[in-house]
């Protein structure tokens, strides 16, 4: 299987990863684990891309804004059986994970991409 | 006697039908109504030629809506709703004879038909007060529970869904009675009377509903309640989901094959290649718990963004363009290309406005898994570059490109 490294910026579908030099002040509130699984960008279908919840702690600060702290090796998987996203590979440290957001020409307002 | 287990097992449809066992537990609730219904199940591919009874009194509610013609077209859907409701309510005056339902019954013309509402109100009153106290009842709140997102729950939103669309349905009533074609007179009296058979009142014959009346009827001991509700809940766990009365006929409908989605914790109704709600009556199609026509999922390829503008909601518009998907949608509505980078994963941005919405930018753009998607984004971006920065929620100023792309 294919795992992408990267050293400070990457993208997984509608997530925009950021490794931190340092954490930021507020880390928003602890997100649980679902069956083992820290659910970092959530999908409508139920293929969401997740971490495995023994090597990390998730919180969410917002919509669009989460913070991972990796305190052992993972990957950032992607929960699709056909056009999956590759993995990629998580080094310990604090991350920001970024959802992306779209335009609504129909009302005119932002959301959040949902796939 | 009402059992918690085989009822939530029974929220799981299509399971089993047994045609049979339907037939005899809705004539034992007839019988518990001391009134007289022949019992027919509606078929899948039915035709309304093949129920002349129920052809009879779709006929007749058509007729009723036919008469408030003169009115604007929003206040004729909503006579061909009071239409609709007089007749079941004439219809089902039998199984409500013991609360004196004479009031609401001489319903025959659009106009009783809506006077005919109040009346129906009263009746639901009634029928609510027997009802309140099994409802409240415990095992009723259990039955409920169990019933909350499962596929007994959402199908009954997709009659939901069905019945709401209820302008289109009373000009297929119209239609029905002027066509000088035959053929366009039946197509559009079937429909009607998909849309009639698909209606939704607190009482609807869903038997869902009702199984938890029977659960708490139970409880308190409530045997007045029992005596009708017991054979409805057998109904219930032999495969049957709703009912349709007519003067002669209690026709029964089979639980339908349910496809949905998980939002946020919730199920949503939702197939992208078939029905997702699949009744014998009427198979319905949702796209992410929108209510689409038939053909966009089952002829997506045929399906053009013209067509798609022509839908006056707002939300099944928005449905139609994710399922051509927005690709297809730029070219439907001429976008021009305002910039164009040299990656193909940051993309080009579009220019152009969808009728009844706001001109904004699209951003195309290939994605990780190499396939291309269209990203609306606000109306200012004048580049593909700054529009990836917008899409990943960044300024500009500190948006850095992505070391790799998953």
């Amino acid at each position: 299987m294919k795992i992408l490294q990267f050293e400070t910026v990457a993208a997984q579908g509608e997530l925009t990863i950021t490794k931190l030099k340092r954490a930021p002040n507020n880390i928003g509130i602890r997100v649980e684990p679902v069956d083992g699984k820290l659910i970092v960008g959530h999908s409508e279908t139920g293929h969401h891309h997740v971490v495995d919840a023994e090597c990390a702690t998730l919180t969410r600060i917002d919509q669009f804004t989460a913070l991972l702290d990796v305190i052992k090796m993972t990957r950032l998987d992607h929960l699709r059986e056909c056009d999956t996203h590759p993995s990629i590979a998580l080094q310990p440290g604090m991350y920001e994970f970024r959802t992306g957001r779209e335009f609504d020409p129909f009302a005119a307002t932002i959301r959040a991409s949902q796939d | 006697m009402f059992d918690i287990e085989k009822y939530k097992a029974a929220c799981v449809f299509p399971g089993e039908i047994d045609d049979s066992a339907v037939k005899i537990a809705l004539a034992g609730y007839c019988a518990a109504l001391k009134i007289e219904r022949e019992i027919v199940r509606i078929e899948r591919g039915w035709k309304l030629s093949d129920y002349p009874d129920l052809q009879r009194t779709i006929v007749e509610i058509a007729r009723a809506a036919r008469d408030a013609r003169d009115a604007r077209d929003a206040l004729a859907a909503s006579d061909a709703r009071a239409a609709r409701a007089a007749l079941a309510a004439r219809a089902a005056r039998a199984a409500l004879a013991a609360r004196a339902a004479s009031d609401a019954l001489a319903a025959r013309d659009a106009r009783d038909a809506r006077d005919a509402l109040a009346a129906r109100a009263a009746l639901a009153a009634r029928a609510a007060r027997d009802a309140r106290a099994a409802l409240a009842a415990r095992d009723a709140s259990d039955a409920l529970a169990a019933r909350d997102a499962s596929d007994a729950s959402a199908a009954r939103d997709a009659r939901a869904a069905r019945d709401a669309r209820d302008a289109r349905d009373a000009r297929d009533a119209r239609d029905a009675l002027a066509a000088s074609d035959a053929r366009d007179a039946s197509a559009a009296l079937h429909r009607f009377a998909k849309w009639c058979i698909a209606r939704q009142y607190w009482w609807d014959w869903d038997l869902s509903l009702i199984s938890e009346i029977n659960a708490g009827a139970h409880q308190i001991k409530e045997n007045r309640v029992i005596a009708w509700s017991d054979p409805i809940y057998d109904a219930f766990l032999s495969g049957a989901s709703f009912l349709f009365w007519t003067d002669k006929t209690l026709y029964w409908v089979a639980k339908p094959d349910i496809k949905t989605e998980i939002v946020n914790g919730s199920r949503r109704l939702h197939c992208e290649d078939g029905p997702a709600a699949d009744f014998d009556s009427e198979p319905l199609y949702f796209w992410h718990g929108n209510l689409v026509p038939k053909h966009w999922i089952e002829a997506k390829n045929d399906l053009t963004a013209d067509e798609i503008f022509k839908e006056d909601n707002a939300e099944i518009r928005r449905a139609g363009c994710e399922i051509i998907g927005w690709d297809r949608v730029l070219s439907g509505i001429d976008a021009k290309i305002v910039d164009t980078d040299g990656d193909p994963m940051i993309g080009t941005l579009y220019r152009g406005q969808i009728p009844g919405a706001v001109e904004c930018g699209f951003l195309k753009v290939l994605c990780g898994t190499g396939r291309e998607f269209v990203i609306p984004v606000s109306p200012e971006i004048n580049t593909a570059i700054k529009a990836q920065a917008w899409v990943q929620n960044v300024s500009f100023e500190k948006w850095m490109r992505p070391e790799v792309r998953g």
